[in-house]
Formats: C-alpha cells, structure tokens, sequence
C-alpha cells in the first residue's frame, strides 16, 4: 500500500530581501543583486508533509522544479532532507511562462517521470504569489485538487483527509487519489538538512530533462503559450514623512495620543 | 450576443460576501470606460439562496446568474467550477470578476484553465487603456514590484481581487433579471471531493476592516506575554489586533487570520500602529494605504520607519505600557 509522491518546488529570491529589488532604468528588466535563492517557503512544507507521508505508508518521494539550470542546488537540497529523486525541466523554450504554461509544463516533467499517486506542492511562491498552479496542475492531469490546506492525514493509499482554510474557519474535506493538495507555509515544521543527508543525497538521481526530452506542445509552453502577456512594471513607492517622536516614554505616549485624536480617533 | 461584464459573488451561511460589492463598483467603472454597451452581470450559486437572488437583483446588475442545487451548498471546486463554465459557455462574458477570497483563489484559477483563458491574480487595479483594452495590475515580490498583465487573445480576461483592494459605492438599482443556468454539466459531474464538516470560529472583536485603528505586532514583541499589551490598547483605543509573520512562527497568535500583508490582509485603517516590526516588503504593502502610520521599532534602520508618519526608537513594549498608562489616566 505504498504511494507514489511528487512535490512541486520553485526556487525563489529570498522575500526577506525583497526591498532591494530594483527595476533598471534602461533595460527594464528586474534587478535582483544580492538576493539569494532560496526553496519557495510553502514548498517546504509540501516537502515535509510528503515525507511524513512515506514515513507512514511507504513509497517513494520525487520533486520536480521548472527553473533556471541553477535550480539544481535547490533540487540537491531537497534531497538532502530525504526526497528520494529530483527532476528540473529547464529550456530556454519554458522561460517567461505564466501560470497556464507552467502548469502545463509541469504535467508533461510529471507524465515523464512516472504515475503519481498524491502530488504535493506549496500554496503560493513568495514571488509571483498567484497560488494558481496547483489547482491548474489538477486540472492538466484529470486529478482531484485542492488549495488553501492546512492539515493533511493520510490513512490509507487511496484517500486523504483534509483541512482547508477558509476566512474565519475551515472546511474538511474527504480527497480521493490521485490528487493535487496545496498546503500552506506553517502548516507543519520542515525538518533541517542532515550532515547524513547531504552525504546520501550525492547518490540520490538527480535528472535535467529539456524541451526534447519532453513531449510537448510547443505552442503551449513559455511566453509564446501564456494567455497572460506582461506589460510595464514598476516599483512601489511606500516613502513616509518619518517624524520622529522622542523623549522618555510617558512624553511619548502622551504625543502618540495627541496623534491618535488629530487623526479622528476617539479617546 | 450581448457584451457582459460578470462579476462572481460568493456566499456562505453568513450571506453575500462583502468583496462582490467591492467588485461590482470597480466593473461598472469599468463598464463605463469601455467603448461599446455592456450588460453588468453578477453570478452566484449554492442551495436556498432565493433572498440572496433577490439581494443580488438590487445591487445594480442588469442581469443575476444563479444556481441552485444540493451539490452547491458548501464550497467544492468540481461543482462550482462546472457551473461558473456553463455560464461562461452560455453567456460568454467578456470580463469576469472573482474576489480572492480563499475559495476565490481557488475558483479562478481552475476556471482559467478550464476554457483556456489567462487570470490575473491579486489585481491592485483594473482599468481600460486608450486601445479599449483591459490593464490588470498584479504585485509581485510581496507587492515591491507591480506590473501590468493584458490577457489578448482569450476570453472571458478573469480577474481576482483581494477583499479591501476597491472601495464600494453603491450602485443604482436597475430592473434587474434573474436568469437560472443551464445544469447540464453540474448534473454531469463527478467528484471525488467529499465536504465532511464546515467549522467557524467565533468572531471576536472587531472585525479588522471595520476597526479604524489596528495595532499591528512583530517578531520585537519579545513574548507572548508583551503581546498581550497589543490586546490591551486594542481594547483601549476600540481597535483591532494585526501581525506578522514571525509573530505566527513564535505561536503567539494562533494563525494567518490577522497577518498583515499581501499575502493576508490588506487594511487601510485611519491609524496602523506597528510595534517591533521590522518592515518586510509584504506587510509594508498591506498596511500602505493607511491613514497614519505610527511605528515602534529598537532598530533605528528598521525599513518600517521610512514607511511611517511617526517613528519611536524604542523598545516596543515599554511604549506601548506607556501608551496605555496614559490613556487609563
């Protein structure tokens, strides 16, 4: 009664260090020096809850990114905290994809590499935040899927029971396999990267498949197959006044409350 | 056929959430900037929703989509989303507005790849250009970077918008009709979805985006004890309690329920009162748009003081004792 697992990771610039983000006068393009890439925080816990999974039930945990070539370090990453396989697809010919082609994409690395019982994934990157792949990726392969999922049990290899959030609340859902779930940052603690994992994930297979390993529709893929097409981009301006209130904190709080009333509030 | 402009309207046992009305007022701008007639439509579904129909023929639509069944009582993405692509089928909008609430989010996208069109997500603003064409704007980067998205070659161009992105007006009633969708391809699907319980907490306080203060805490409230003190001058001021994220890895709140940022909520109070928060991009973008913007931080460099009216350099607890001393006085 084993399952067959897939995670979906996207290497991301760090969003601690998204103010230093810069849109360059001339090129246009986006400037990210000296941000670094790190596993898109939700995909962790897409990770960690796979494992949990095989820990349970047996079977076998592959993860799988549509990136850059450098997205390999992310992979070996994965593999260090005990994914048992790792898949980039990466080609010029899948740059510039929205969340149509991406999901596309990703369905034909997965059809790829195997039948997959349960695919597992983040609920949004830290980037682009659309948090529509997973529920697209579903819809690509013909599986049940579901978004927003807070709490993930697995009893048996052919269903699980789910928590999914809701404003103010959750509803629980019963999940028939195969399935995408989309489970969300927090939803469990992803385990660190072992000295012993490091050593066993340089055995572990790590495999770049490109435009001509896969079977695609080159029509759908990249910036050529999105239905969304990008326009200009600009930065946010958020500067304030910041006014400085000082002195000891009783004359400060006697200030901030002064503020308080010029600003319309009651007190 | 008629030009459309559809806008989804979710609803629970609590009714119609508040967001359709957010988006109703954006499409009739909208509308109103196109060059050629549309037709403003609102669609809703679920089981016993007649007074929501009624509700919904008020609100300034010129046409109400509605679907009534057993299998829509609660949220499922199979059902929902077979009705919401029978209307699209049937009545081909050429706009179509989803608010993102969590099912919302859910709802879009599933839709958009069902008749292969492009959504944007999370949009900030939605206007017609000068080539009559719509412009989505969507932040990225936890809301640093904003860019345009034109969908041009696919309808319906769907949309989603966060609760609290527009601001309602309402509209004038017109004589609005309702028209029952087609159940064909509801009757025709199969799930392996099953709703086994819906939970809601109670609420407590007041709600967020009715308060005109919230007090905003960061991973610099030290302590479950200190965050307390948020509680405290909420209470005081009559306000409501926001966070970060850190303060929801320290397990002093709960959940993401009252996360400030672009990827919880965005609020726009007359008074954000951020203590020990150090300013990440995505809560800067969540909190921008309030009145004023006070903010505590022992950082001198905190990024969260060049986002703010009024900076204290301070340790974030002594203030807010302080504050509190002072208004109980």
């Amino acid at each position: 009664m084993s399952l067959n697992i897939a995670v979906c990771m996207k290497p991301v610039p760090d969003p601690d260090k998204y103010n230093l983000l810069k849109i360059d006068p001339v090129t246009k393009r986006l400037v990210r020096e000296g941000i670094p890439t790190i596993i898109n925080p939700s995909d962790k816990n897409a990770l960690e809850a796979a494992l949990k999974i095989k820990e349970k039930l047996g079977g076998k945990v592959v993860v799988i990114s549509m990136a850059p070539p450098n997205g390999v370090d992310k992979l070996k990453e994965c593999l260090a905290m005990g994914a048992d396989e790792a898949y980039l697809l990466s080609d010029m010919a899948f740059g510039g994809a929205d969340t149509w082609a991406t999901s596309y994409t990703l369905m034909k690395g997965l059809e790829k590499i195997g039948q997959f019982d349960l695919v597992l994934a983040g609920h949004d990157s830290a980037d682009g935040a659309t948090s529509h792949v997973p529920s697209q990726l579903g819809e690509w392969m013909d599986y049940t899927h579901i978004a927003g999922v807070q709490n993930i049990e697995v009893e048996d290899a052919t269903k699980a029971i789910v928590k999914r959030r809701i404003e103010n609340g959750y509803i629980e859902y019963e999940v028939g396999f195969p399935a995408v779930i989309a489970v969300e940052r927090g939803s469990n603690v992803p385990r660190f990267i072992s000295a012993m994992g490091i050593i066993k994930a340089k055995n572990k297979p790590l495999v770049v498949y490109g435009l001509n390993d896969l079977d695609v529709d080159k029509e759908k893929l990249g910036l050529v197959g999105s239905p969304t097409q990008p326009g200009e981009m600009y930065t946010m301006e958020l500067k304030r006044e910041s006014t400085q209130i000082e002195g000891e904190p009783e004359e400060i709080a006697v200030k901030t409350i002064e503020i308080l009333r010029k600003a319309g509030i009651n007190l | 056929m008629e030009k459309r402009i559809g806008v989804y309207a979710e609803c629970n046992k609590n009714g119609i959430n508040p967001v359709f009305y957010e988006l109703l007022t954006k499409a009739e701008e909208l509308r109103k900037d196109l060059k050629e007639d549309y037709k403003l439509c609102g669609i809703i579904m679920g089981k016993n929703i007649s007074n929501l129909v009624d509700e919904m023929k008020a609100s300034g639509v010129d046409e109400v989509f509605f679907s009534e069944d057993d299998k829509l009582e609660v949220f499922n993405v199979d059902y929902y989303s077979a009705v919401l692509k029978q209307f699209i089928e049937d009545y081909q909008p050429e706009i179509l507005l989803i608010g993102a609430t969590a099912l919302g989010e859910e709802l879009a996208p599933t839709m958009g790849l069902q008749v292969n069109t492009g959504v944007a997500a999370h949009c900030t603003d939605l206007r017609i250009n000068e080539e009559g064409e719509l412009v989505q704007v969507v932040p990225a980067f936890g809301g640093k970077v904003l860019g345009e998205i034109f969908t041009p070659h696919t309808l319906p161009k769907i949309a989603s918008v966060k609760p609290g992105i527009f601001t309602e007006e309402r509209l004038e009633k017109k004589d609005a009709v309702a028209i029952e969708i087609d159940k064909t391809q509801l009757n025709a699907k199969q799930s392996r979805l099953k709703v086994l319980d819906v939970y809601y907490k109670a609420p407590q306080g007041i709600p967020m985006d009715k308060a005109d203060v919230v007090v905003c805490g960061g991973f610099g409230m030290g302590s479950k004890e200190n965050w307390n003190l948020l509680d405290e001058l909420a209470v005081l001021l009559n306000g409501a309690v926001g966070c970060t994220r850190p303060a929801i890895d320290e397990g002093w709140v709960p959940d993401e329920e009252n996360m400030i940022g672009t990827s919880g909520r965005s609020i726009r109070p007359k008074v954000y009162i951020g203590a020990g928060i150090s300013g990440a991009t995505h809560h800067l973008c969540g909190m921008k748009d309030s009145g004023v913007i006070i903010s505590i931080n022992k950082d001198e460099s905190a990024e969260i003081f060049n986002t703010s009216d009024y900076k204290i350099v301070g340790d974030a607890s002594k203030v807010l004792k302080a504050i509190i001393e002072e208004i109980k006085a």
